[in-house]
């Protein structure tokens, strides 16, 4: 913790957005912390575009997935994806 | 400041990101291993968050013959999403998937495999296959995955892959391989007047720093090829690279190399205008002494014309007694001699 009060500093917050957005402990960044926020905060932007591209990306194709599948399999393929009917 | 290696590993990061490089231009201020470290975390990140779902896929992929998930994949899956599935599969299943997907699908796959994941599968398909994969990526000029895929491919592939691409090509591919072994796999299938090429690519290249970093992690047998074909170039490209090794302090690697040349090649690589430069030649000298190459050294300074050795009276490392003196004691029988030269250069003999 550093900053002002107490609270954390900017880079923190950020680092720590990222770490989030990986699942890595933000210790694992701390080599970033000389970049200054606006940095940090663009490359956050970018990972968070990417992770939200490829959650898009799985959602389209389980959706298009099931609906390509023989219809025999698509009830058990749902159940095993765990998408309701 | 920009730190050495970062500005491809800049690129390298982008390419996972889905970005221009140019966005990314202040992380060339990070040194090259944390972008590096940061991008495998993405590569992570990216398998880590949806394991479980693309289990499920791969497990859904059984319900079907390999033709009917074939099918699907490139259909409603995606290259995307079914490169990462693939990273997923046994690698029998996997095989026979991708025996029925087209060479462009998986050309479209593989900026989004993991090495590390697929090698198994690779090296259980068909080497024409691969090559028409390859080919495909090369036609794309789909650099930074051509080479992190490198590692993956068969030598006799790999080799044919190799043969299609000229110096400027190889060049690309060898700025962005991940590991030295993958550059040194490339470097060993290339004739030497093939490496002569990837020499004059590196030349003109705006890498060049980065590039003459790379030879660094290369073999000696690897570097002495390459300096051998630096040797054969005109003068202005004999003095860039010299100039080049100079100025990113790489004589410690270079030097090795030059150790294997033939001493007739010497006088090309040590009279261009760069080693007029007493602080060049002192570095030299200085990195010869670490490497304890002292009969090198006194083949390279016996190379110097008439200008260089005028040069040389004004090289600090000459001046210092100690130094001099271990020149005169590392060359054995002919140190009569060789005290004689350097007292006629100027240097500080006892």
């Amino acid at each position: 913790m550093s900053g002002l009060g107490g609270r954390p500093n900017v880079n923190e917050e950020v680092l720590a957005s990222l770490a989030g957005r990986l699942g890595v402990d933000p210790e694992r960044l701390a080599d970033l912390a000389s970049l200054d926020a606006g940095q940090l905060w663009k490359l956050d932007a970018a990972v968070a575009t990417m992770v939200a591209v490829e959650d898009n990306a799985i959602e389209v194709g389980v959706r298009e997935t099931l609906e390509s599948l023989p219809w025999p399999v698509r009830g058990a393929a749902r159940g095993l994806l765990g998408v309701e009917a | 400041m920009s730190y050495p290696g970062s500005r491809l590993e800049v690129a390298k990061i982008a390419h996972v990101l889905g970005s221009d490089p140019s966005e990314f231009s202040f992380l060339a201020e990070v040194p090259a291993a944390v972008i590096r470290e940061l991008r495998h975390e993405l590569l992570a990140a990216t398998y880590r968050r949806h394991e479980a779902r693309f289990e499920r896929l791969a497990g859904v992929s059984k319900m079907v013959p390999p033709s009917v998930t074939a099918a699907i994949a490139q259909k409603a899956l995606g290259p995307q999403i079914a490169a990462r599935v693939a990273g997923v599969l046994p690698v029998e299943d996997a095989v026979k998937i991708a025996r029925h997907l087209e060479p462009e699908f998986i050309a479209d796959m593989a900026p989004h495999l993991d090495p590390r994941r697929i090698g198994p599968l690779v090296a259980q398909l068909a080497d024409d296959f691969i090559v028409d994969v390859g080919r495909l990526l090369l036609r794309r000029r789909e650099w930074v995955t051509a080479a992190r895929l490198v590692p993956v491919v068969a030598l006799e592939p790999l080799t044919e892959l190799v043969g299609l691409i000229g110096g400027a090509e190889m060049l690309q591919i060898a700025l962005y391989a991940d590991e030295p072994a993958d550059l040194e796999r490339v470097i060993d299938l290339l004739p030497d007047e093939r490496l002569g090429s990837l020499v004059q690519a590196m030349a003109i290249s705006a890498h060049l720093d980065e590039a003459v970093m790379l030879v660094e992690s290369l073999s000696t047998t690897s570097v002495a090829r390459i300096l051998a074909q630096v040797a054969q170039q005109e003068a202005p490209v004999r003095n860039l690279f010299v100039d080049t090794v100079h100025r990113i302090r790489a004589w410690e690697a270079a030097i090795p190399g030059m150790s294997q040349l033939p001493a007739e090649t010497l006088p090309a690589l040590a009279n261009v205008p760069a080693t007029l430069d007493p602080q060049v030649m002192s570095m030299v000298i200085e990195a010869a002494r670490t490497l304890d190459r002292g009969p090198w050294l006194v083949l390279l300074l016996i190379s110097l014309d008439d200008e260089h050795v005028e040069a040389l009276t004004q090289v600090p490392a000459l001046q210092d007694p100690e130094m001099v003196a271990w020149i005169v004691d590392s060359v054995g029988a002919s140190q009569r001699i060789v005290s004689a030269v350097l007292r006629d250069l100027g240097a500080a003999i006892a």
